[in-house]
């Protein structure tokens, strides 16, 4: 009996002893990782897990997939995860892993050295169909007066919808299909007045799935103020170039006019109201004429020295009234003094009937016809 | 005025047959992104080729199988070949190298995806099988049965992109979504 008991406690003691230790050599104490989730946002696929941390060690962990055909048809058949068949941190990136909209399992496991830790399966397998979509980063700008989008770049699944209309009542809203993101797209070409206003979502084909719209983004152009000033000054110039042409036109009228065909009013002395021979006192046929200077196509003169007498000028000039003549004659009674001629050229000078005037005095008598410059 | 009410009376049906007909073929569209699988394909494309020991022989493209097929057969057609390469090409197919497999894999996991949109269809009953549809099915199914397993197999798997192009070409999306 006592034999017996101690045997079976023996046998106990041993049980308990050995074979806890031949269970633990197996499994090495490497906890599996716990707590398997997935976090996906825009179809960008991140594992997560509690990470089993060891005093003065590195844990390695290696992520193995499986998708539906695989347990359906081939169940024993896992793939290792393209990115993390041997990575650190307690988490990972199984977007290329994740290629179809069917329902995915995943399992990882730590591994320390030569020991690896049981596999942790994700509770419930992931379809990539129930990722978050949030609405798209959009920046809008102007270029000058075009309207210009820039939407957040999501990858390749990704197309955008832009809805954008003119803030106006009874306007209808316009919507273009963006098929890349990155990059700035032009909308439409505004006009100022009131403000362009843009929203937008993303579209993924792959899962028949689009984001909510983002915020409203309004922008304007100023137009208003600047063409309305420069429509001001335009009329405003019209009008003083059409006051100011005219005028300046009719002062060179009378300035030319001046200039070249001067209206010029004979002096009332100069006037011939009688015949020309009453005014010419020829009584002194005798006195000199000192110096005449006659230059006149019409009389053919000889120049300085002798020059026509008085009569001979009258009678000359009452029958030539249409020549220019420019004679300054000057007379000086006992002295004869050579006379100033002024001349002019035939072309410039314009007809004057000619005039003599003897004064009966001694004084010196000047006598000047007619000229023009 | 009878005549030209019953003459109506049929152009009116007629076109609303035509309609429900056009309609309930264009609903039974995959929309799955055929340009990430012929990029998935292209990728193991020559390793796959390489392997094939029968250049002569094919199993998918015969002339008459594929280009004959009609609209109205296609979805029972693509239906079919979907599950010939699920069922068969991607189970008797051994591959142990990880790039390889991973994209197998993914064409595979998109097949059933591609199914399964299908299998709405036919639930509506605008997934028609006709004896045509039915025989080139057979057919395809007897060329995979002359060769023996894994050269079929790899055979099969190096013509996915005959299969692939013709599946872009009869499930074209004629409205936007």
């Amino acid at each position: 009996m006592v034999l017996k008991g101690i045997r079976t406690s023996l046998i106990m003691w041993l049980s308990h002893t050995l074979i806890p230790c031949l269970l633990t050599d197996g499994v090495a104490a490497l906890p599996a990782p716990q707590n398997l989730s997935v976090h996906s946002t825009n179809m960008k696929h991140l594992l997560m897990w509690s990470p089993v941390v060891l005093p003065e060690e590195t844990v390695y962990y290696s992520v193995e997939y499986q998708g539906e055909y695989e347990s359906l048809y081939t169940s024993d058949i896992w793939i290792p995860s393209k990115w993390c068949s041997r990575t650190e941190g307690p988490e990972c990136d199984v977007t290329d892993d994740i290629t179809a909209t069917v329902p995915y399992s995943l399992r990882v496991r730590a591994i320390l050295g030569s020991q690896t830790s049981a596999w942790s399966i994700l509770e419930q397998p992931f379809n990539r169909n129930s990722t978050i979509l949030t609405p798209p980063g959009m920046e809008i700008s102007k270029d000058g007066f075009h309207l210009v989008i820039e939407l957040e770049d999501l990858g390749p699944q990704f197309q955008f919808l832009v809805a954008y209309w003119r803030r106006e009542p009874d306007t209808k809203e316009h919507a273009k299909v963006v098929r890349k993101g990155g990059i700035p797209v032009h909308l439409e070409t505004m006009e100022p007045g009131a403000p362009y206003c843009v929203k937008a979502q993303a579209l993924v084909k792959a899962i028949g799935r689009h984001s909510a719209f983002s915020q409203t983004k309004c922008v304007e152009v100023q137009g208003e103020a600047l063409p309305l000033v420069l429509a001001l000054f335009a009329f405003f110039g019209f009008m003083l170039i059409l006051v100011v042409v005219p005028l300046s036109v009719w002062k060179m009228g009378q300035l030319l006019q001046y200039s070249c065909c001067p209206m010029v009013v004979l002096p009332d002395t100069l006037k011939i109201t009688n015949s020309p021979q009453k005014l010419i006192s020829c009584r002194r046929e005798e006195v000199d004429v000192c110096a005449t200077a006659m230059l006149s196509s019409g009389l053919g003169s000889s120049g300085l020295g002798k020059g026509p007498t008085c009569q001979e000028l009258t009678a000359w000039s009452a029958g030539h009234r249409t020549h220019e003549i420019v004679i300054v004659a000057h007379w000086h009674w006992g002295n004869c003094r050579r006379g100033v001629a002024q001349a002019a050229s035939a072309a410039s000078v314009k007809m004057f009937p000619v005039a003599c005037a003897v004064v009966d005095s001694e004084a010196s008598l000047e006598t000047s016809l007619a000229f023009l410059s | 005025m009878k005549a030209q009410g019953v003459a109506l009376w049929l152009l009116g049906t007629a076109l609303v047959l035509c309609s429900m007909y056009t309609h309930g073929f264009r609903r039974c569209l995959t929309s799955v992104d055929m340009h990430h699988l012929e990029e998935c394909f292209q990728e193991i494309k020559r390793a796959v080729q390489t392997k094939d020991i029968f250049p002569n022989i094919t199993i998918l493209s015969t002339v008459e199988t594929l280009r004959s097929v009609k609209p109205m057969d296609v979805c029972c057609v693509t239906k079919n070949l979907l599950e010939f390469y699920m069922d068969r090409v991607f189970k008797d197919h051994q591959e142990l190298k990880p790039q390889i497999l991973r994209r197998i894999s993914s064409i595979a996991n998109s097949f059933l995806y591609m199914q399964k949109t299908l299998q709405q269809c036919q639930v509506q009953r605008r997934c028609h099988c006709s004896e045509e549809a039915t025989n080139a099915t057979r057919m395809v199914h007897d060329n995979y049965d002359q060769l023996e397993v894994p050269s079929a197999a790899t055979k099969s798997l190096g013509e996915l992109d005959v299969f692939l192009a013709w599946i872009e070409k009869n499930h074209q999306e004629t409205s936007p979504a």
